[in-house]
């Protein structure tokens, strides 16, 4: 088999053993939970009176809040549990028997995994991005500026792609543990001390921004509420978590025994 | 003749514990061998070194007559196991289980999945999600996955587990078929005797992690039959005279001045009476013989 039908037969064969799962029904949720409160706290109110510049305040303020928690807080503990569920189920379902013994190498498999991993919070990204200017069309029958849209979509694409630097971290727990709770409890511990440093970091202090689990926020911070980004720290912690974490994450999957 | 699978000074520690010492296993093309201990003794971590689950503390696995390499991984995929208990993906059909199996094995025809479950019997259920199957099922589908991609060598791990009897007899009647068909060779492990007596032409008998002994089921029959067991004064003269005189060719001298006769058994009293006409002293005269649970027990220490 060639090296890249191998990988897509891969990263096809976790996409399938997903369906039918809670996984995708959770996903989709997380990526609308938030949208969906603000819409539900919307309908409540009469945005009649308001004027234009106030409904753009308002929809801007919407934005920025889904933003803010999901990012932060919402998203880790949802990733944790994907990531917990794609690599402890076969452990669980006594399936990692069989992966092993096939002829692709536990690299490739990893990398299939992790591949699909980064697919899964991307989707969800894309959910709650597709929902959340839906719902605030449905509220105010006005989408924001082009201007908010292209900014809001840097601030996705960026904060996607720092998401994909912590995935490492929980599966590295996922597959040490064998056990889907530790990374559930890693997400919901990682979500908490990213509301504290989000604490920190409103109040002006960029000291926070070294913390590897508000990485996939600084966007937002950045782009929607102007705060500066220290580089260096900031790209030296995230080459730091994912390189520290990967290298554990391969030589473990390498060399682990599968009991 | 071809070896499908040797293993050379094999072991496997697990921190203080030894759980494999110095395992050499030797399976020809066409054996079914039967991979005998007792619940502990090492077979499970055995074959989990042989399928690359777990990695060797010291020693060499050769498959095919090639070590595992990164390079030659695909050797795998002319194997097929069931390894302990069978897993699936309880949210998915017995199809959709074999349909991942198929790719990652890198088998285009889709019949196969078809196939599979025609062999083992269980066509019926190619669409039941497989968290409603029951143990006996799973053992079926598990088989099922193993034969999918039509592999040369399958390596099976208590495959009768949780099988009621007409199960366990059509598991076996499939494994002869497919051994004599298809000439698959096959490494059964079991703690059961009687399943491996019924099967195997080759069987390995391990114990503590220690493989006591490898040996052709046919030499194991012969060193099981029934027989006489004669002790006499002088064995070269009782050799002669059943030879020569008794026309029995079939025997061997055990120990000395102790032979083992394997033909003529009813006749026992008249080959007393012909011993001693010729003034050979027969201490003892009986008949014997040795199931594989005796020859087990025997060498394991335990009788």
């Amino acid at each position: 088999m060639f090296g890249g039908t191998l990988m897509f037969n891969i990263i096809y064969s976790e996409f399938a053993k997903l369906k039918k799962s809670y996984i995708l029904i959770i996903v989709f949720i997380s990526g609308c939970l938030l949208p969906g409160i603000y819409f539900s706290d919307a309908i409540t109110n009469d945005f009649s009176n308001l004027s234009q510049v106030e409904i753009q305040h308002c929809i801007k303020n919407q934005m920025i809040n889904v933003e803010a928690l999901s990012f932060q807080f919402l998203f880790i503990i949802v990733f944790s549990l994907v990531i917990g569920y794609v690599f402890t189920r076969e452990f669980t379902d006594k399936t990692a028997n069989i992966l092993y013994t096939y002829p692709s190498s536990r690299i490739k498999i990893f990398i299939g995994k992790f591949i699909t991993v980064g697919i899964l919070i991307m989707i969800t990204y894309l959910i709650q991005f597709f929902i959340s200017y839906l719902v605030v069309y449905i509220e105010f029958r006005v989408l924001p500026p082009a201007e908010f849209i292209i900014k809001d979509i840097k601030v996705n694409i960026y904060s996607v792609l720092l998401q994909l630097i912590l995935i490492p971290i929980p599966v590295l727990i996922a597959n040490i543990t064998k056990n889907i709770i530790i990374p559930i409890v890693y997400g919901a511990l990682g979500g908490i001390i990213g509301l504290g440093v989000m604490t920190i970091l409103m109040s002006g202090s960029i000291y926070g921004q070294i913390c590897p689990l508000v990485l996939p926020a600084l966007p937002f911070y950045h782009y929607h509420r102007g705060d500066p980004i220290d580089y260096i720290a900031v790209v030296g912690s995230a080459v730091i978590t994912f390189g520290i974490s990967m290298f554990l994450c391969i030589y473990h999957s390498k060399n682990s025994d599968v009991n | 003749m071809d070896y499908i699978l040797r293993t050379h000074n094999l072991n496997k520690k697990f921190k203080n514990f030894s759980a494999i010492k110095n395992l050499n296993m030797n399976i020809k093309q066409g054996e079914i061998y039967g991979f005998l201990g007792e619940n502990g003794a090492g077979k499970t971590t055995a074959i989990r070194m042989i399928m690359g689950l777990i990695r060797p503390t010291a020693g060499e696995i050769e498959l095919f007559s090639q070590g595992i390499t990164k390079q030659n991984r695909n050797l795998f995929q002319r194997i097929g196991s069931m390894i302990e208990y069978p897993g699936f993906y309880p949210n998915l059909t017995a199809g959709e289980n074999l349909d991942i199996h198929r790719r990652m094995m890198g088998i285009q025809d889709k019949e196969s999945i078809i196939n599979a479950l025609k062999i083992t019997g269980i066509q019926d259920v190619k669409n039941k999600k497989v968290k409603e199957f029951s143990l006996g099922m799973k053992q079926r589908l598990g088989i099922a996955r193993a034969i999918l991609h039509h592999p040369e060598f399958l390596i099976l791990d208590e495959p009768t587990n949780g099988l009621d009897p007409s199960g366990i007899k059509e598991i076996r009647e499939l494994i002869l078929d497919l051994c004599n068909t298809q000439g698959i060779t096959f490494l059964i492990s079991s703690h059961i005797l009687s399943e491996i007596q019924q099967m195997a032409t080759k069987i390995g008998i391990i114990h503590k992690g220690e493989l006591l002994e490898e040996i052709e089921y046919d030499e194991l029959q012969r060193r099981n039959r029934h027989y006489i067991n004669l002790k006499v004064n002088d064995d070269k003269k009782a050799s002669i005279i059943l030879e020569q005189k008794l026309n029995i060719n079939d025997y061997v001298i055990w120990e000395k001045n102790n032979l083992r006769v394997y033909e003529n058994l009813e006749q026992a009293s008249d080959i007393n009476k012909i011993l001693v006409s010729n003034d050979l002293r027969v201490d003892e005269l009986c008949v014997k013989a040795d199931s594989l649970e005796d020859y087990f027990l025997k060498i394991t220490g335990k009788q």
